[in-house]
C-alpha cells in the first residue's frame, strides 16, 4: 500500500512538472519567438525558390523526365515553404498585435478572426500540395495562392496600420492622463493663489489641441487603409500613404509632450522669476 | 508884366496833374514822369526793387521774432541745480518657487520625460515587419 502511494505521488509530481513546463513554453511563444520563426521560414523559402528557378531552367532546357521530376520536387518544396512563410508571418503579426497596447479590443478581435482564418487556409493548402500528381497540378495549386494572396495582403497592411495606430492611441492616452494630472494640480495652485495659472491653462489647451490633431491623423490613416481593395495594384503605396499619416500623428504627440515639459517648467517657477 | 509875356506864359500852360492837382508834390506825378511812363522799364525796375526791399524787411522782422523766441526758450530750458537726495532701493518681491520641489509636480515631470523619450525612440517604420516578397507567378511555359 505504501509503495502504491509512493508511485501515485511520483506520477502526480511528474504530471505537475510537465504541465508547468508546457505552460511556460506556451507563454514564451511571444512576438520575438514568432518573428524568429518567420525569418527562419522565409530564409527556407528563399533557398527553395532559388532551387526552383534552377530546376525550372533545366526542365525548360532539356525537357527530360528526370528534369521534370526534379522540377516537380523543387516546386513542391518551394510552394510548401511559401505557404509556411505566409503562415508564420501572419502569426508574427498576430503576436505583435497581442503585445501592442492601445488597439481597441473590438478591432483586435476582428483582426484575430481574419488572421486565424487565413492561417487555417494556408495550413490546409500546404497539406494539399503533396497530393498534387504533376507539375501542372502544382501550377494550379500555386494559382490558388495567387488568387488568395490579394486578400491576405490587405490583411497584412490593415494589421500593420492597426499596430501603429494602437501605439499612437497608447501614447495619446498616457499624455491625456498626464494632462489630467496637470489640470488637477493647476486647480490646486489656483485655489491656493500661489501663482497666476492663466498662462499654464492656456498652454494646457495648446497641448490638448495637439492631441486632437494627432487623433484626427490616426483616424485618417485608418480610413485610408480600410479602403484598400483587392483590385488595387500598388497596395504597398497605399499602405505607405497611411503610414505617413501615422507619422504626422506622431509628430503632434511629440509637440504635445514638448509643451507639457514647458508647462511643468513654468509651474515650478514663481511668477516674479 | 507886358501883355506879350502873359500870352507867352499862357501858350505853355503847366500840366497840373504832373505836379499835383493842389499844386503839391505827389508820387503819382513822379510815376508819370518816369521815362517810358507807367509801363516803362524804369517803372518795372522800381517795382522790383520795392518788392525786394519789402521782402528783406519781412525777413528782418521774422529773424527778430525768432531771436526773441529762442531767448525765451533758453531761459526756460535751463537745467535745474542737482540736489543730492537719498533714493531707497526698489522693493524686491520674494521669488520663492513654491512648486519647484512639489512631489506631484516632480512625479508628473518624470512621467513626461519617460513618455518623451519613448515617443522619440519608438519605431514607426516597423521595417522588419514589411510583408515577405514572394514569387506568385509559377509557370513552366517558355
Amino acid at each position: 500500500m505504501k509503495r502504491l502511494a509512493l508511485i501515485f505521488l511520483f506520477f502526480f509530481v511528474a504530471l505537475v512538472f510537465f504541465a508547468k513546463s508546457a505552460k511556460s513554453q506556451e507563454s514564451q511563444f511571444d512576438f520575438l519567438r514568432a518573428y524568429q520563426d518567420y525569418t527562419y521560414n522565409y530564409s527556407i523559402y528563399r533557398r527553395a525558390h532559388n532551387d526552383y528557378v534552377l530546376a525550372k531552367g533545366q526542365y525548360l532546357s532539356y525537357k527530360t523526365l528526370k528534369s521534370k521530376t526534379n522540377a516537380y520536387d523543387k516546386t513542391l518544396a518551394m510552394l510548401q515553404a511559401r505557404d509556411e512563410a505566409i503562415k508564420t508571418y501572419l502569426t508574427a503579426l498576430r503576436l505583435k498585435l497581442v503585445e501592442t497596447e492601445g488597439v481597441p479590443s473590438l478591432e483586435r478581435d476582428a483582426l484575430f478572426g481574419r488572421i486565424d482564418t487565413e492561417v487555417a487556409w494556408y495550413e490546409d493548402h500546404r497539406g494539399r500540395l503533396a497530393s498534387a500528381g504533376s507539375l501542372e497540378d502544382l501550377v494550379v495549386n500555386s494559382e490558388e495562392v495567387k488568387d488568395k494572396y490579394t486578400s491576405t495582403e490587405i490583411l497584412y497592411y490593415q494589421t500593420l496600420i492597426s499596430i501603429l495606430a494602437g501605439k499612437e492611441n497608447d501614447f495619446r492616452e498616457r499624455l491625456m492622463a498626464v494632462i489630467s494630472d496637470i489640470k488637477d494640480k493647476v486647480a490646486e495652485i489656483r485655489q491656493n493663489q500661489d501663482k497666476n495659472t492663466r498662462k499654464i491653462e492656456r498652454w494646457v489647451l495648446e497641448a490638448e489641441l495637439r492631441l486632437t490633431r494627432s487623433q484626427e491623423k490616426t483616424f485618417d490613416a485608418q480610413s485610408v487603409i480600410s479602403e484598400l481593395k483587392e483590385r488595387d495594384r500598388d497596395k504597398f503605396k497605399i499602405y505607405n500613404e497611411s503610414r505617413e499619416l501615422i507619422t504626422e500623428s506622431h509628430q503632434y504627440l511629440k509637440e504635445a509632450s514638448s509643451f507639457l515639459k514647458e508647462i511643468i517648467d513654468e509651474a515650478k517657477t514663481s511668477d516674479t522669476q | 508884366m507886358s501883355a506879350q509875356a502873359v500870352q507867352k506864359t499862357q501858350k505853355t500852360p503847366v500840366n497840373l496833374s504832373q505836379v499835383g492837382a493842389t499844386g503839391k508834390f505827389s508820387i503819382g506825378s513822379l510815376w508819370d514822369r518816369l521815362p517810358g511812363g507807367k509801363g516803362g522799364y524804369v517803372a518795372k525796375i522800381v517795382k522790383v526793387v520795392a518788392v525786394a526791399l519789402f521782402i528783406i524787411f519781412l525777413l528782418i522782422i521774422a529773424y527778430a521774432v525768432v531771436l526773441q523766441l529762442r531767448k525765451k526758450q533758453l531761459a526756460t530750458n535751463q537745467l535745474p541745480v542737482a540736489i543730492p537726495s537719498i533714493t531707497l532701493p526698489e522693493e524686491v518681491k520674494p521669488t520663492h518657487p513654491v512648486y519647484a520641489n512639489d512631489s506631484v509636480i516632480l512625479d508628473i515631470e518624470t512621467d513626461i520625460r519617460t513618455l518623451d523619450s519613448e515617443l522619440i525612440s519608438t519605431d514607426l517604420e516597423e521595417a522588419n515587419l514589411n510583408p515577405p516578397l514572394l514569387d506568385l507567378k509559377i509557370t513552366f511555359e517558355e
